[in-house]
């Protein structure tokens, strides 16, 4: 921001402006979508697109957290001109504005009588960038190098004119190069094409008042955030801690991500520097100061649901970053293709903190990102990669049930059976809600899946990673944790095999069958407390068993019709209200239960 | 002498147009809907309209409807009561997952609540069969099964039900072993099957437009019947067509048994309409701009015809049903103005819909609306509709001040800029559109209608360099005349995604004549227009895309000249629209379309009086309009548009007022009146 002062701007104007960026990002996003190729960008939607100002500030409403500065690190704003193009995909020379190699990131400055009033950002998750797995996301890496090329910022376009060698050197290190050139283009024509309608918002007003009005977008959040969602915190000091169960390289090892809030009047101060070392494995998160800001921040939205959230969030939150070498600050060259497990548990860490803060009224912990991939030959000989981005349960709220079978991320889409069995040689035996896997709870968590994939060609190579298999998604304030996610081959056979959450290289035969277990979300609230009519329904719609009814909520019904019984359930619920005695605020699952059992785990909360 | 009548049912009013075949300008008029009983207000309308051709001596040669029943039924959950749905094994969940997509934005997943599925899990049965990718069956349909789930669903009482089953557009064949199944041992029951609706891969989306299907029939069907004895009275010989959202119209017969069709008919008249008043003024590319009390609904005209497109929403369900298409953004008169977080000033998408209204009409709307600030700034006069209306200024003024006070603007200044941020609203919705199809706002004409259209096309037009604007001579009943202009139209589609290499143009052509030969059977039953035409269509992509674009193909045998036309014109589409194309890179085939046509009666031109550029003697007096190039109000000129005649030329600033709306001619704007009774407003450079 210019100065800190709150210029007066037009409303009329403001809002012409906000409205010009918000539908100049919706049509970036969608002219995206329509023509990538990646599988993880038009199905999966892991792409977004976003604006600075010219003092690199996000205008735009955060959809995804990153920054614009690795252009600055290596260009100097007078070397910037009308026409260039940069990409980039460097996790450690951008500090995290990308944070693993398949991110592929391409930047077009808007350029106005010689000064960089504005940049247009997007990033896609492409199919393929090197490295030792198809994919790029490999899941027992060592060092970065194992997971692909490196591209620091280089400009691939210079005033109009294709810098071809660059990009047939980028091209040349995939396994996929036409699908990441249709990628790389079709992020450039988008950007352009968005280049030129901010351009011409600066024509129409002068970049004075567009200034005026990007710093009064700025002040708007920040008064958002000081005004309607700090007022709804307790002041206080809160701590909560999270865990990621499996590094994918070390036997038995979990870590710690640990958060500490302090809340006070106008701030929000988090302080992440009591999370464990870095791993060895690829579950290292790396991102600056100003990315975590936003992330935090997003998790606040549904404090004040119509906020605009941009770089304005920088005044209102302080985060506090573990020194180099932390599995939240690792140093070059550790692995990072899996970061996703660890900033979806610094989050639930962030959620649990805050639950402390509003008195339980936040959203049990949930899981919706699990990943597997399939490569090898189809029975005709051609090459395939399958990939799915499979959801979860959500976890149970104060308001209402958790969502079943969901991804968070905006716009995501599950794969069509009749879209995989046509390009892959595989068949889908069956898509269910995975029965019992929500926490119980007066609101319930959100059951996962359960996915049957038959392989139908010679062999195949599997991929998995599968999170909260040894933390559990947990309930809280008497909610139980959800189910953890699971990957099953050959279940209910002789030669039945669960796999490690994080592995690579499984080999599978034509017949064998892959069971997908994704988890449930925790549950909120006693189950006891759950409206009996409620079980009763969820029995007949065949997610919650007949006995879990029972077990967890205390609710009978009769054998064969399953209908209620309603006296039969108030003497069972006394009785196992007197059974269990008083319930913690946290329930982890087992395994972690286990573990503080054993005097081997410490938990602050 | 027959003549056509089209009846328009919308939410407040049900809109008639009578057309005869000279070239005299058309009768109008309106009653009030009747949403509780919706056969009401058609039968009032058409007793109405034919008593009155009686006593001139016409008849009702043609019969066109578009009703919004089927669209308020799925919108409010007013379809079928007990619905049922029959799926391969393994999938009883396929409604209860859908897509796994939480709408808005990040941080939503939190807030969302997934609403509620149109088939519990509960009345969702799985029956034991299997086709794969190619049509082959793997595992035989179990009709013992089949016959355990029909009984159960009629002793439960569920008699509204959808099949569905994996890889139905490949072989249809067990579906259709389903549904005889049906027939035999549950008759009264309404059946539909994914592969009779929409053969088309995608099976959650196919599912449920099976569904949508099966359980409007009966709610179309109960409509059918209370009309059919006022229809019968009036049109003995003349043929009677509903609009579908394809832009044509289709026999009751066709639409009796798919209803889903006409579940997204609403705009399409509009645009039908807004197409025809463009080519009868000359132009035939148009963005086609319908302001309603809570909507803008907008339209692409190319080449005339109003664009397809295969995928759409209605609430919360997606279709891949062609439909007009139409973008449709929430800023109409309706919508209010309010202080958003920050604090920001925001217009819509909230509206004061007709009740409680704007503020102006005193019928309890505390809001200020987009309709409150017109009247401040004089583009309203204080009466609408003949003096139906009375408008309020001093409750507008209050509202706008209120809302002004909060930013430090005066009430004028919040006016204007309530206006300018629904104007840019709209831009911006036009803007939208264009992405998807790459075109250039300056290369149309914005023909404008709806109860506000004409109050802000000059503004939306300068503002996106659009260089003319149209206003058909009856903008509050457009849609209801865009009945008359619609021609019959039927959509086939078969999936073959492949290659499009020349080594597959012998499959595609036997593909195609396939398709074209069961669509002239089909079609020959449907009316007894005898004048079908048909046009093929391919929606093709660079192979590992996820979206199609759809190219027309040629008839006939398709050989290597005919290949290399079409990749030609996808190449240079995806260019056209997405800013890049790759031409060396293997394009995929992935559905085949046909659409079949049949005009009805041809159109006669409507013309009027033409006389000199002297537009004074329809000018019915003046009133104070603010102008903020003036700094303040000016006595502006008002016309009466019943009285101008063509030729008559009108420069901004004036107003232009008429029953159903009115014109604002701003600054610098000139208006013109065409020989058919459009006004044309022509910008300045």
């Amino acid at each position: 921001m210019r100065a800190d002062a709150e210029i007066a701007v037009d409303p009329v104007v403001l809002e012409i402006v906000e409205g010009t960026v918000n539908s100049t990002v919706a049509e970036i996003e969608l002219a995206i979508e329509r023509t990538s190729m990646s599988s993880m960008i038009r199905e999966q939607h892991d792409f977004r697109a976003a604006i600075y100002d010219g003092c690199r500030n996000a205008i735009s409403h955060v959809s995804f957290p990153s920054t614009i500065e690795p252009i600055f690190h290596r260009y100097r704003t007078q070397d910037i001109h009308d026409g260039d193009v940069f990409v980039y995909n460097d996790v450690y020379l951008t500090d995290g504005g990308i944070s693993h190699l398949p991110d592929l990131c391409v930047n077009v400055p808007v350029v106005l009588e010689e000064r960089v009033v504005a940049f247009v950002q997007s990033f896609g998750h492409v199919e393929d960038v090197g490295g030792i797995v198809p994919g790029s996301l490999p899941v027992a890496s060592r060092s970065i190098f194992e997971e692909g090329l490196m591209v620091p910022p280089v400009r691939v376009i210079s005033r109009d004119e294709p810098n071809t060698e660059v990009l047939d050197l980028i091209l040349r290190n995939s396994r996929y190069p036409t699908s990441l050139k249709v990628d790389i283009y079709a992020q450039i024509a988008a950007c352009r094409m968005g280049a030129r309608r901010l351009a011409g918002l600066f024509g129409r007003y002068g970049w004075k008042t567009i200034e005026a009005c990007f710093d009064a977008l700025l002040t708007r959040c920040k008064n958002t955030l000081r005004r309607e969602v700090l007022p709804k915190i307790s002041d206080g000091h809160y701590e909560f801690e999270d865990f990621v169960g499996f590094d994918g390289v070390t036997e038995g090892r979990h870590y710690r991500i640990h958060l500490a809030l302090t809340k006070s009047a106008d701030k929000l101060r988090i302080d992440l520097s009591r999370s464990d070392v870095q791993a060895a494995g690829p579950i290292n998160f790396l991102a600056s100061e100003k990315i975590y800001k936003k992330l935090f921040a997003a998790a606040l939205v549904p404090l004040a649901p119509d906020m605009l959230l941009n770089d304005g969030v920088g005044a209102v939150l302080d985060v506090t970053l573990p020194p180099p070498g932390s599995i939240l600050n690792p140093r070059f060259p550790a692995p990072v293709a899996q970061r996703t497990v660890t900033w979806l548990r610094m989050l639930d860490a962030f959620q649990g903190a805050l639950a402390q803060a509003l008195r339980g009224q936040v959203a049990a912990a949930m899981d919706t990102i699990t990943v597997y991939g399939m490569w090898g030959s189809t029975p005709s000989g051609s090459d395939f990669l399958l990939r799915e981005i499979i959801g979860g349960g959500t976890g149970g709220r104060a308001f209402a049930d958790g969502l079943d079978a969901v991804d968070m991320i905006p716009g995501s889409k599950n794969l069509p059976v009749e879209y995989v069995e046509d390009l892959y040689p595989v068949r889908v035996e069956r898509v269910a809600l995975r029965r019992d896997s929500g926490g119980a709870g007066k609101q319930r968590g959100g059951m996962g899946y359960e996915k049957d994939v038959r392989v139908l060609a010679p062999t195949a190579t599997l991929y998995v990673r599968a999170c909260r298999s040894f933390f559990w998604n947990w309930g809280v304030g008497g909610g139980r944790a959800g189910k953890p996610t699971q990957f099953v081959v050959n279940p209910g056979s002789a030669e039945e095999r669960v796999l490690p959450p994080l592995i690579q290289g499984v080999t599978l035969k034509a017949g064998d069958l892959l069971r997908v277990l994704t988890a449930g979300g925790g549950g909120w609230g006693d189950p006891l407390d759950r409206d009996p009519r409620l079980v009763e329904r969820d029995v007949a719609a065949g997610v919650v068993s007949v006995e879990a009814a029972e077990r967890e909520y205390g609710v009978c019904l009769t054998p064969e019709t399953l209908e209620l019984v309603p006296e039969m359930t108030e003497r069972t619920r006394a009785k196992l209200r007197v059974a269990r005695g008083a319930l913690p605020l946290v329930d982890r699952g087992p395994y972690a239960r286990e573990l503080v059992e054993q005097g081997r785990l410490h938990l602050s909360a | 002498m027959r003549v056509r009548v089209g009846i328009d049912t919308g939410g407040t009013f049900t809109d008639v147009v009578v057309l005869r075949d000279d070239s005299s300008a058309p009768v109008v008029l309106k009653v009030p809907s009747t949403p509780a009983h919706p056969a009401d207000a058609f039968i009032a309308a058409l007793s109405t309209v034919s008593q009155r051709l009686e006593q001139d001596g016409h008849r009702v040669g043609l019969l066109l409807h578009g009703t919004t029943l089927c669209t308020n039924a799925v919108l409010e959950g007013k379809t079928a009561e007990a619905i049922g749905l029959i799926v391969t094994e393994g999938f009883r969940d396929i409604l209860e997952i859908g897509r796994q997509t939480v709408p808005g934005g990040l941080g939503k997943v939190l807030l969302w609540v997934k609403p509620p599925r149109i088939v519990p899990s509960w009345l969702v049965r799985e029956v034991r069969e299997r086709m794969d990718v190619n049509g082959e069956c793997l595992t035989p349909l179990d009709v013992s099964q089949v016959r355990q789930i029909v009984a159960d669903y009629r002793r439960l009482g569920v008699s509204s039900i959808g099949i569905s089953l994996l890889h139905s557009y490949a072989n249809p064949a067990h579906e259709l072993m389903v549904m005889d199944v049906f027939r035999q041992e549950y008759p009264e029951s309404w059946v539909s099957a994914g592969s009779q609706i929409h053969p088309e891969f995608r099976e959650y989306e196919r599912t449920l437009l099976c569904l949508l299907n099966a359980s409007l029939m009966p709610v179309l069907s109960g409509y059918l019947q209370s009309i059919d004895v006022a229809v019968g009275e009036v049109t003995v010989t003349a043929p009677f067509f509903l609009m579908q959202s394809n832009g044509g119209v289709g026999s009751v017969k066709v639409l009796r048994e798919r209803p889903v069709l006409t579940v997204l008919s609403g705009p399409a008249a509009g645009v039908l309409a807004a197409a025809f008043t463009g080519r009868s003024a000359g132009y035939t590319n148009i963005i086609s701009f319908d302001v309603g009390g809570t909507s803008t609904d907008i339209g692409l005209i190319e080449g005339g015809r109003p664009r397809v497109i295969t995928h759409g929403q209605i609430g919360h369900y997606p279709t891949t049903l062609p439909m007009v298409d139409v973008t449709s953004i929430g800023a109409g008169g309706g919508s209010v103005a309010w202080v958003g977080p920050g604090p920001s000033l925001r217009v819509g998408p909230r509206s004061a819909g007709a009740d409680p209204g704007p503020v102006c009409y005193g019928k309890g709307g505390l809001a200020p609306t987009l309709t409150d600030a017109n009247l401040v700034l004089g583009r309203l006069p204080l009466q609408l509709a003949g003096g139906a209306v009375v408008l309020s200024l001093d409750r507008a003024w209050a509202a706008l001040e209120g809302i002004g006070k909060e930013f430090g603007l005066s009430t004028l200044q919040a006016a204007q800029g309530v206006v300018d941020i629904a104007v840019e609203n709209m831009a911006n919705g036009i803007r939208q559109v264009s992405v998807r199809r790459g075109f250039d706002p300056r290369d149309y004409a914005l023909v404008a209608f709806g109860g506000a259209g004409g109050l802000h096309a000059a503004e939306v037009a300068k503002l996106l360099g659009i260089p003319i604007a149209l206003i058909p001579p009856h903008p509050g009943v457009h849609s209801a005349l865009g009945l008359l202009v619609s021609e019959l139209r039927h959509e086939f589609v078969c999936t073959a995604r492949r290659r499009l290499h020349e080594s597959e143009l012998v499959d595609v052509t036997k593909m195609f004549t396939e398709l074209e030969q069961g669509a002239q059977a089909k079609v020959a039953g449907f009316a007894e227009a005898a004048d079908w035409t048909f046009e093929r269509g391919a929606d093709l992509r660079y192979r590992g895309q996820g979206y199609e674009l759809t190219v027309s193909v040629p008839g006939g045998l398709l050989e290597r000249a005919e290949l290399n036309t079409l990749l030609d014109g996808f190449h240079r589409r995806h260019q056209q629209i997405y800013g890049f194309s790759l031409p060396g890179e293997e394009v995929e085939l992935v559905n085949l379309r046909l659409t079949a046509f049949a005009p009805l009666q041809s159109l006669p031109v409507i013309e009027i009086k033409e006389e000199g550029t002297d537009a004074s003697a329809a000018q019915i007096g003046s009133r104070p309009l603010f102008l903020i190039e003036q700094g303040g109000f000016v006595d502006a000129p008002v016309y009466e548009r019943a009285r101008l005649e063509a030729r008559n030329v009108i420069q901004g600033p004036a107003m232009v007022e008429q029953v159903d709306t009115s014109i604002y001619i701003p600054t610098g704007v000139r208006g013109v009146v065409d020989r058919h009774g459009h006004l044309v407003l022509e910008m300045p450079d």
